[in-house]
């Protein structure tokens, strides 16, 4: 996306702790490195951790607006009240479709803007932790959108069960935590779309003898056990966390709560039964399907509307 | 037909009436690389596509979890029919660089 208006192509990126990062496009395949974006105030723009970032000139304004997603799942809308050629980002402010927050199924929204339905207007499509798509069509206008009820384009993703009997899938299909972009793939005039995922691959449950069935039967009661012994710990943890907690509070004083807290966790009593644990989930793993995760790219392809509509 | 198109949009929001639902898209199928599904380290794979070269035929960027890295496919094939091999990572003075990814 060209966010700096002078004709070459940057990238911009969401990050874990929530920061957007811009590479500034230098020509030739050649970035700059990145900076973090901020706002008219000269903070950096930060609306929750696992952040996602589009820029699309949603208010008809001839600008880049920024839409960002984040853990919560919301979509929130950053304007950009700047120059063609000079960003200058102002307040957030959260979008809503069919006079309902629009929240992300699992979080981890992905909100992208795109004319998915060629009416001239962008509109909006989010991807959800769950490798959930969903389309909200502008039923607005160009400089004022206003997004319908979400229709489903990808439904949530199956997630497997690790201990169930049934057989694996014979073919992969599209996992969670889905991440999108819309792009006339084959170059048929439709946009395509493609998601890329955390896939979970799994084998059958491995044959269990008699033996193994008591060794998982007596890990799984040493497992309940060893949560009973550590929920004291947990208890006395968060009581010294939360402990004269005050929204007004200095710093020191957090960190202090926090380092008393952390002393409970150190505790060699509470370690032994943590590494004891440990070894109990290896156990239990054991006796599990064997999986492995993967990251894959899906190409849906559109089908054109008069078979669609068949 | 896109008159009749166009009467549905105006008819109304309903999803079904103007075909647009998951039954606009074909079955998903994963794009390969060398062949091979691209599968990006440790998951979380997040694509994007852009004439980034100025080529006419873009180039896929896909993120990965792992190192929070980005991975730059450039497409060998044509404009309209996009094939792939090797891939960069995004590197900004020759050095890969990376946004925190947990």
């Amino acid at each position: 996306m060209d966010l700096d208006g002078d004709g070459i192509g940057d990238i911009i990126t969401g990050s874990w702790p929530g920061e957007l990062y811009f590479f500034k496009g230098k020509g030739k395949g050649e970035f700059a490195a990145a900076v973090k974006l901020q706002d008219t105030k000269g903070k950096d723009i930060k609306l929750g951790s696992a952040s996602t970032v589009f820029a699309a000139d949603w208010r008809g304004t001839g600008k880049l607006d920024l839409l960002v997603g984040n853990i919560q799942g919301e979509v929130l809308l950053v304007p950009n009240k700047g120059e063609p050629r000079h960003h200058a980002f102002g307040a957030p402010l959260k979008l809503a479709a069919g006079g309902q927050m629009i929240k992300a199924g699992h979080g981890d929204s992905h909100p992208i803007a795109a004319d998915w339905d060629r009416d001239g207007k962008l509109d909006l499509i989010v991807a959800g932790g769950d490798g959930s798509v969903t389309f909200y069509r502008n039923i607005g206008s160009k400089t004022e959108p206003k997004l319908a009820k979400g229709v489903t384009l990808v439904k949530a993703a199956s997630s497997p069960n690790l201990n169930d009997e049934a057989p694996p899938p014979k073919e992969a299909t599209p996992g969670m935590r889905a991440k999108i972009c819309v792009v006339d793939w084959n170059g048929d005039g439709h946009l395509d779309l493609l998601l890329g995922d955390f896939g979970m691959s799994y084998g059958p449950k491995p044959k269990l003898t008699e033996a193994d069935k008591k060794i998982e039967k007596e890990a799984n009661a040493r497992l309940q056990e060893s949560r009973k012994k550590l929920q004291p710990f947990f208890d006395e943890y968060f009581k010294r966390l939360n402990d004269g907690a005050r929204p007004d509070e200095p710093a020191e004083a957090k960190q202090e709560r926090e380092k008393k807290a952390q002393e409970v966790l150190s505790r060699k009593e509470f370690q032994a039964v943590q590494a004891e644990q440990t070894k109990i989930y290896e156990t239990i793993r054991r006796f599990q399907r064997p999986f492995s995760y993967s990251g894959n790219v899906w190409l849906y392809l559109r089908k054109p509307p008069a078979a669609a509509a068949r | 037909m896109w008159k009749c198109m166009l009467a549905l949009v105006v008819a109304g929001n309903d999803p079904a009436a103007t075909g647009l639902s998951a039954s606009d898209l074909s079955a998903p199928v994963r794009l390969l690389a060398n062949g091979q599904p691209i599968n990006v380290d440790v998951g979380h794979a997040a694509p994007f596509y852009a004439d980034l070269k100025g080529d006419g035929k873009g180039v896929l960027l896909v993120g990965q979890f792992g190192q929070g890295k980005l991975r730059l496919y450039p497409n060998i094939g044509s404009k309209n029919d996009p094939r792939f091999d090797k891939f960069d990572w995004l590197k900004v003075g020759g050095a890969e660089c990376s946004v925190p990814a947990g």
